[in-house]
Parts: structure tokens; sequence; C-alpha cells
């Protein structure tokens, strides 16, 4: 006679097996996309190049050359230099501006500071060389002072122009954030302050800053990182003047020689993880809290004087930070502008040029940002959505590898995704696929933040009421949990869209002839003196971006510039 | 209109639920377990942490039980996800859907139920007239009030005929007044719609005003169950006569005992009190504690020969439709005692007799909790 089995209580796991599958997509993609190349550039810069791929053949001799090269050493002092002057510049910049904004009404507060945003998402390469037309030795301001003031400014080409043009990108890293804190913090902690009898300039040392030390400190940190890690800016001014990515990239194409661009960039990130440990020891601490009874609007000065001064302080330097674009937008109407203020004869024969030379670059450039948008805006939901949602172990672990290609300089990540894709089974050598890995895993971050944050801050019981509504899992993400983070991915696939139409970084490292884009292009123009077509692409270049941010805030009746930090 | 019935409707049946692991675990629900019956309102009574909404949450689904089934007529509840479970769930922050209208809030359980566009539209308005809210169709969540935004949240939980009706705290983001409104409202719609509801709530004056039943839970177990009458008439522990209405405990040794009623001596005096049901039986000679309620004893003047406890008034307390005067007596012990302002309110210092009903004063054996 049979027996028959007691039937066994076993839950049946229907919807935790969408949790599975999607767990295991992103194991895969984080796995394969991030982590796989990562080791593959951390093993071979380990590895002398010729040598076998092996444990045996582990060596530290590409990195002896740090010891050994004179031009190593000096790339890796001119670094540190040029990010720490970066650093410092940004500071005097941001920290006035954001006090000015937040304490004095200045007269059209609002438009200064959307406009203060816009460096971090123009291209900073167009504003870098475009600084050659306004201060080169061709340039409209050099004459311009030279034969009005009779004096002569330092060469633009070398390490004055790489930090004049990488502060003027950065500084909205310090001034954004700092900006929030003053606006936020408690104004009674400062009349208290006012009320046991210490002096304005008293207060503003002994209170309000030490208060917004910590968000300082951040924002002066990420400027170092992204400062570090700037390949475009120091390509195109830094002439004699070598930075370690300028040298990995020359490692790259002057000679092929992955292992040692890899022992370089391992270097250059090894100051971007110190800076990002920095960070996290700096916010971890949390600054203060201070406990706010109320919400009180901080008291602006509306002395009539302050506020014209102050917005004359701040148009100034938010004007200045943005003139190289509008030089590049004038310039591509320009038919002849050297040596004088102004161009002494306007046509449209740079963008005859620039358009028929360059409409597969166009193209090129189209499909590879919405191709990589669209990916990323799945992907990171996706992601984000298991990561806020469900309880998975090494959660952690997951945040961390997303992170990872956002924190690391651009061009390690272009070598990295170069020595693990060129070889078998991938061969993707020149391929759009091995542009649009590296796009997706350096601008996944966006989307997948911004998704994040929106999903911790909805209410998890709308999609568990969805569920006991008689939803299912899928229902639910469809029509609650996508409709109400939309906005947010929205948000970090602009900011992606936007920053992908001109990245340089990578691209130079992993494009061929079939896949040039538009920043390739430009790239070319500059190198071969064609200034005209140059500037045309590169107002294309600033137009797309400014009217794709522009529609989407309109779209979403927001600033999406908050995705960015 | 339907009254609760005697036929079992959802069984919770020895429900663990552990979260956490190692040093960090916390036992949630330990061996719950309660019936709730046809058009009955079931109420998880408890203080923050004692496990009612983790109850709630495994009955609706949304946790999974570590041990323990769920039975809804007979059917195994334990392995269908929520939306599998014919149920209606209030949660304590409403869960609104922001980005719809009410009406949409409303139609939501219907839409995911394929329910033709017409009748759709028939239930959505039937649902809104039932909670009052006709008008507010075309609005947005965030354009009403909490109370209409409570409403809404019932409405969307009721349109689809679930048939078990789940409530999470649905009052305590409401003021006083509201609170006390919309708990009739709720008695109300959940009587007319016929429906069998778990109602969690820490507040005891809510429970006892709305519940046809009540499970009190302290620390993950469930201390007792009973109509709001017994829990509060003959609370089976210290713990739920203290958590349910105010309480006096008075230390006291047991003379005699017969197995329903007991002599005690307390305080000097010689008194007859109930045994609290459900505790072993006290040996003379063991030590128990008296427990009554503030208005269930009677303070009079000293009489010569009346039995009753002797103390002294020392606080008075003026609450309009009572007084409540804190009274101490010899060897240190105090109690509340209510008492309708009539004939005047007694004086501080004032000597006074505590006299007790016996069968409204229950003995404890000492040391249960």
């Amino acid at each position: 006679m049979a027996t028959i089995a007691a039937p066994r209580v076993r839950p049946r796991r229907a919807f935790d097996l969408s949790t599975a599958a999607i767990l295991l997509l992103v194991v895969g993609i984080l796995g394969l996309l991030i982590v796989y190349p990562l080791s593959r550039v951390l093993l071979l810069s380990f590895i002398k190049p010729g040598d076998p791929v092996s444990p045996a053949h582990l060596t530290l001799a590409n990195f002896s050359r740090f010891f050994t090269s004179g031009l190593y050493q000096k790339a890796l002092v001119n670094s540190l230099v040029a990010s720490g002057t970066t650093v410092l510049a940004s500071l005097v910049l941001g920290i006035p501006l954001a006090y000015i904004l937040a304490r004095v009404k200045v007269p059209f507060r609002e438009a200064l500071i959307s406009l203060a945003t816009l460096p971090l998402i123009l291209p900073p390469f167009v504003g870098a060389y475009s600084w050659i037309l306004i201060l080169g030795r061709q340039g409209a301001l050099t004459s311009l002072i030279r034969e009005g003031l009779g004096i002569h400014l330092p060469s633009i080409i070398g390490p004055f122009g790489v930090i004049v043009t990488m502060s003027l990108s950065y500084y909205p890293f310090v001034l954004l954030p700092l900006l929030g804190a003053l606006s936020s913090a408690d104004p009674h902690v400062e009349e208290s302050a006012l009320t046991l009898g210490a002096s304005p300039l008293r207060r503003i040392l002994t209170i309000t800053l030490p208060l917004v030390l910590p968000t300082i400190g951040a924002g002066a940190i990420i400027v170092f990182m992204r400062a570090i890690g700037n390949f475009g800016v120091p390509a195109l001014l830094g002439g004699e003047f070598y930075v370690l990515p300028t040298l990995i990239y020359f490692e790259v194409t002057g000679s092929f020689n992955l292992h040692g661009a890899g022992a370089i960039a391992l270097v250059s990130t090894l100051f971007s993880i110190g800076s990002l440990l920095a960070l996290r020891y700096i916010t971890g601490k949390g600054g203060f809290v201070t406990i706010t009874s109320q919400a009180r609007q901080m008291t602006q000065s509306s002395h009539p004087a302050a506020r014209w001064l102050g917005f004359g302080f701040c148009a100034a330097v938010i004007g200045i930070s943005l003139l190289p674009h509008l030089t590049v937008l004038l310039a591509s109407f320009a038919e002849r502008w050297a040596g004088t203020p102004l161009p002494t004869a306007y046509s449209l024969i740079n963008y005859r040029k620039a358009f028929t030379l360059s409409m597969d670059a166009i193209r090129n450039s189209l499909v590879l940002a919405v191709g990589t948008t669209v990916i990323c805006m799945i992907i990171g939901s996706l992601m984000a959505h298991t990561a806020a949602r469900k309880r998975i172990p090494g959660r952690w672990l997951m945040d961390i590898t997303i992170m990872l290609p956002f924190v690391l300089p651009g061009i390690m990540v272009g070598v990295a995704i170069l020595v693990a894709f060129i070889v078998p089974p991938f061969e993707l050598a020149g391929t759009g696929t091995i542009l649009m890995i590296a796009y997706f895993i350096r601008r996944l971050p966006y989307t997948f933040r911004s998704a994040y944050a929106s999903l911790t801050q909805t209410d998890i019981a709308l999609e568990e009421a969805s569920l006991t509504c008689g939803a299912n899992q899928s229902t639910t993400f469809r029509r609650v949990t996508l409709p109400l983070i939309t906005p947010a991915v929205a948000a970090g696939a602009t900011i992606t869209f936007a920053t992908l139409l001109g990245e340089l970084t990578t691209t130079l490292l992993l494009y061929s002839a079939r896949w040039k884009t538009i920043a390739v292009k430009i790239f070319e123009f500059i190198s071969y003196d064609q200034t005209g077509p140059a500037s045309a692409l590169g107002a294309l270049l600033v137009a797309a971006v400014l009217v794709t941010v522009y529609v989407a805030n309109r779209l979403s009746g927001r600033s999406l510039t908050s995705a960015l930090g | 209109m339907k009254a609760p019935s005697t036929k079992l409707k959802l069984g919770v049946e020895g429900v663990r639920k552990v979260f956490g692991d190692g040093p960090s675990q916390v036992v949630a629900a330990d061996d719950v377990g309660f019936d709730v019956r046809d058009g009955e309102l079931f109420t998880l009574l408890g203080p923050s942490g004692c496990g009612k909404t983790t109850t709630l949450r495994l009955v609706a689904g949304l946790e999974r039980p570590d041990a323990g089934r769920i039975i809804f007529e007979g059917a195994d509840w334990t392995p269908l996800p929520p939306f599998r479970r014919s149920i209606g769930m209030v949660f304590q922050s409403y869960a609104l859907f922001p980005h719809m209208s009410v009406f949409e809030n409303v139609a939501y359980g219907l839409r995911v139920r394929r329910i033709s566009r017409t009748e759709v539209g028939q239930r959505v308005n039937e649902a809104l007239e039932l909670v009052g809210l006709a008008g507010t169709r075309a609005r947005r969540p965030g354009q009403l009030s909490g109370g209409q935004q409570q409403r809404v949240a019932l409405a969307r939980a009721l349109v689809y005929h679930p048939k078990l009706l789940l409530l999470d705290e649905p009052l305590s983001n409401l003021d006083a007044k509201l609170r006390v409104y919309m708990r009739g409202e709720i008695k109300r719609i959940q009587r007319q719609a016929g429906i069998c509801a778990v109602y969690v709530t820490h507040d005891q004056e809510e429970a006892l005003s709305i519940s046809d039943r009540i499970a009190v839970m302290q620390a993950g177990r469930i201390a007792q169950v009973g109509t709001p009458a017994e829990i509060y008439e003959q609370p089976a522990s210290t713990f739920v006569a203290d958590f349910v209405g105010k309480a006096n405990f008075l230390e006291c040794t047991v003379l005699e005992h017969d197995g329903e009623t007991c002599i005690i001596r307390c305080g000097g005096a010689r008194l007859r009190a109930m045994a609290a049901t459900g505790s072993p039986p006290m040996p003379a000679g063991a030590e128990g504690l008296l427990f009554f309620r503030p208005e269930r004893a009677v303070i009079s003047h000293v009489r010569e020969g009346a039995s009753g406890l002797l103390a002294c008034v020392r606080d008075i307390e003026y609450l309009g439709s009572l007084v409540r005067y804190t009274l101490a007596g010899e060897g240190g012990w105090t109690v509340l005692v209510d008492a309708p302002p009539i004939g005047g309110i007694r004086q501080a210092g004032e000597e006074v007799l505590i006299t007790l009903a016996a069968d409204h004063a229950q003995v404890f054996p000492k040391g249960s909790r």
C-alpha cells in the first residue's frame, strides 16, 4: 500500500519569483558590466605588457614608472596641484555666492540659481576651448586687455587655463548644497547668537560657518574628485601640462599600453576613493542637527545696497562662468574672428561646414544617448525598486557597485571597459555597443539614485494598499509605483541624456571611425584648428542640452538639477 | 444591515512572526490565535509594539507567518499573496494614491478586477454615498481634510465587496472630536456592508466603544479575548486590567477561597471579592492583588461597624462629570475613586470609608501579569 505523504505547508512564493528574476538580472548586469571590467583592469595593471595573465606574473613594474619617469611624476604632481587649486577657487567662488543668495533678497534670485546650475550640465570641454577664443593668443579679451591696459595675461594654454576652466565648471558643487543648507538652517540659532551679544561678523565665523562646514567639505571633495578625473579640459588647454587622465590617454592611443594605462588609472582612482572615504567620514558624522520647532524662513536682508551689490557679484561670477558657452554661440556665427573683440564678419558657413562633415556624428550621438537613456531608465528604476523595497542580503554591496563607476574617473572606466570587452568572447572594439556599455554604467547612478530617493520618500503603504485592493505585483508597479516615481526617473533621465550628448572622456578611448560622436568631432575640429565648425557643433550641443533641460523642467514642473547632487 | 452571527469566518491559528535575526531578533507575534465571526467587528488592542499591526498584516498577507495558519471560510489563506485574498484594508496613513482623483482611488479595486466601465461608475458612486462623500469625486486626495481622506480610504476598501475588512489604526491621525465621530461612522458603515472586520487600535476607549469582541495583546501574545464588557469587567490579568481603563491594585492576603469568590484581608479590613477568571486556585494564606475600577467603589463617611477600607482624602481632581479622589490608607497604599459630585465634594484630609461590592472587586494571584 502506498503511503500518502502529508501535504507539506509550503508557501507558494508566487510573487517572490519576480524578485528572484530581477535580482538575478541585477547581479548579472553589475557583475558583467562593472565588477568584471574593473577587476580586469586591476589585474592587468599588475602584469607587464606582453606577459600572460596569470598569478605567477604579478608584478609592480607598471607602477615603478611613478618613481623612475619624470613625466609620470610631473603628471601626478600636476593633477594634485590643479585639482587642489580648483577646489580652493571653487570655495572662493561658491561660498560667498551661496551666502549672498541665501541671506540677501537678490533681484532675479531664482533665475540666477538656475543659471548657476548650468555649468554642471554643459560639457566642460566646450567651455574649455572657447576660453581659447576669449583668452587665447588671438583671443577677444587678450587683445582688448593687451591694447587697452598694456597687460600681458598668462597663457591660457597650461595650468592657468585648466584651473580657471575647471573652477568655473565645478563651483556649483560647492554653491548649490551650501545654498540649501544656509536656506534651511534654523534662524533661531543665529538669533540667539545675536541676543548673546555677538557681532554680525563674529556670528558668521562662530555660528553660521561652523554649522555648514560639513556641507562645504562635502562639496569641496566632490570638486576634487571631478577635477582629478577630468580629461577634456587638460586635453584641450593643458598643452605641455600633463595630468593623470591625459597621460592615460597617451598610453592608450599612443602606445596602446593598456597595462600601463591601468596602473595610472589605479593611482588616480586611489585619490578618488581616498576623497570619497573622506566624504563619507564628513557626511557620516552628519554635521550638526539643529532641531527646528517650526518652519520659519531665514530672514533675508532687503537693504537696496545689499540687494544690488549682491546681484552684481552673483551676476558677474555666474556670467563669467557661462561666458565661454555664449562665446561659442557667437563664434559659431562668425566668419572671421581673430585678434578683435568681436567678429568682423557673420555667416552660417560654420554650420554648413559642420553639418556636411558631421551628420553621422550627430546621428551617432543621438542614437547612443537616447538608447542608453532608455536602458538606464528601465534598469535604474528596477534596481532602485529592488534596493528600496526588497529585504535582500548584501544590499549595500549593490549600492556600492552601482555608484562605483560614478565616483571613479571616467577615463578609468573607459580603460576598464576597453580591456574587458575588446578581447574574446566579446570583441566589441569600436562598436556602438561598447560605447553604450560605458555610457550605461557611468550614467546608471543618475536614474538609480533619483528613483531610489523618490521610492524611499514614497509611503510603502501605497503599494500595500494596491496589493490589498487586489492588484498583483506587476500591476501595482505599473499603476502605482511607476507613476509616483516617474518625475524623479524623468529628471535622472534628462540629466543622463543631456550629459551623454557631449560625453568626451570615455568616448575618446572607445570610439571608432564608424562611431564618431559630436564630442569627438568637436575634438577633431579643434585639433585641426577648425574653430568655426567646432563652434557651430559646440553651439548646437549647448543648445540641445539647454532645450532638453528646459523642456523637461517645464514638463515636470520642478528643478531637474536636483538629480545631479 | 446584519448583526454578528456565530458563524466562523476568519481563523488565525498559532501564528508566529519573527523579524530580524541574531541578537536583534524581535518576536512580533507569538502563537497568536483567534476567530472572527460573520459580520463581527473584532479589535486587536494593545500598546505599541505588542504585535497587533503585525498580526493584521499577517491576515492581510503583507507579511508571511513563520508558523501557523490563516484560515478564511475554510480555505487556507496562508500561502496566498494579498491580491488573492478577498480583503479591503484601511491604512493608518490612509495610503490614498496621490496621483489619482478620489473617483480613481475608489475605482482602483474595481478596475484591477476588470469590471465594466458603467458598473465601475455606479459602484464608486454608491461607495462614495455610503461614506457621505458624493461631492468630492473629482478632487485629489491632497485637497481633502483628514476625515474626508479617511472616508475615501474606507470607500476604496469596500467598493469591490471584499469578504474581510482590515483597519490599521484608522483614526489615529484625526483630532479627538472627529475620532469619536468617525468611530461611530466606521461601525455604521461596517454594519451596513455586513462585512466582518478586524480593527487595530491602541486606544482602549475606542476599542470598547466600537468592537463586538476584543483581543488584548501584550508582547506578541494574546492576553485575553472577550466582549468589551468582559474585557473591562473581568480582565484576565493585571496587564489587561491596567491597560483597559483605570485600575486600582492593593496587596491582600487570601483567607478563604471557594472557587468563585474569596474572602481576603486588605488594608486592615476583611472583604469579599471575586477570584479573577482563569487564575489558578489560591490557597488560604496566599498573597494576592485586589483589583477594582475607580468608579465601582463607593466612598462614604466613616461609620462604626461598616466593613470597608479606611482612607484619607489626599488629592481632589474635579473633572466636571465626576470627581476623582486620590485616597491614601495606612501602610502607604493609594487608590483612585471616582464619584459624581452629588451632595458635595469631600475635602482634602477628610477620613472616608471605601466600600466595594464583591462582584466589582477581583483578586489576582500576586506576581501574575
